[in-house]
């Protein structure tokens, strides 16, 4: 699981993932996913590069929205393939995650 | 002459009970579904139970990596694909287990809904000291 996060001065973080999100996966974006969440408004996961998502890594996406909307924020996926958004959708995470289909969507949630 | 409807192919592999073998399970998976030709949808939802599965029994199986092996089995019958993991560890069916609310941040509630949400046919039996369960993916499943 490689990870790249764009953070500027401004509140609105990026987060690009790429490889799979096992338990392996998660333990490589907890801790960044976790501090973004406790120092942006918004975070944007970009997740078009996610071969395999497992409950562990969607665990850690969750708590990291749930931060962020206890504040007024939010977490927004971005782009994940058709196979990854099923498992999204399917755990139900989308209300509190949103899916969108590029970055500029993502901003209009978040702003 | 008959002709032949139905045939069936099975690969096996054993896994050390480590969470590097996770990530070998995986790749093994992947390779024989896709020299399988298995639909893409079917082969994704298989890996992904089957890492729900396995994770399973490293999170909450209480068992040290000496006391076994994680073992799995596919069979390719046509169109659907079949799979068998066993593993030692505390019992667990995933078939009766109560489900956890998915709105809940607790510990095995989504994986239980994923591989129950996925798996079209999900049997459990206890070996031993062996969980076994197998379950099937069809490409037009669910």
């Amino acid at each position: 699981m490689q990870i790249t996060i764009s953070d500027g001065a401004g509140p609105i973080a990026k987060v690009c993932l790429v490889g799979k999100i096992d338990i392996a996966g998660a333990e490589v974006i907890a801790t960044p996913i976790a501090t973004l969440a406790g120092s942006k408004r918004g975070v944007i996961v970009d997740l078009s590069g996610v071969t395999l998502i497992s409950s562990i890594g969607i665990r850690h996406l969750v708590s990291a929205a749930k931060t962020l909307s206890r504040k007024g924020g939010k977490l927004v996926v971005v782009n994940p393939n058709d196979h990854v958004k099923d498992v999204l959708v399917t755990t139900g995470v989308d209300d509190l995650m949103p899916i969108v289909a590029n970055d500029s969507e993502a901003h209009i949630l978040i702003d | 002459m008959g002709t032949l409807t139905h045939a069936t192919i099975s690969k096996g592999c054993r896994f050390p009970i480590s969470l590097q073998a996770l990530g070998d399970i995986d790749l093994w998976l992947e390779a024989v579904g896709k020299n399988w030709d298995v639909d893409d949808r079917a082969l994704f939802r298989a890996r992904v139970c089957v890492s729900e599965l396995a994770a399973n029994v490293i999170e909450h199986g209480r068992v040290q990596s000496n006391d076994g092996t994680i073992d799995l089995e596919l069979r390719n019958k046509l169109p659907a694909l079949e799979i068998e993991i066993s593993a030692p560890g505390v019992a667990f069916d995933p078939t009766t287990a109560p489900p956890i609310p998915l709105d809940e941040d607790r510990i095995g509630g989504r994986g239980l809904h994923l591989v129950r949400t996925y798996a079209n046919s999900l049997l459990y039996r206890r070996i031993g000291q062996r969980n076994v369960i197998t379950f099937a993916l069809t490409p037009k499943s669910n």
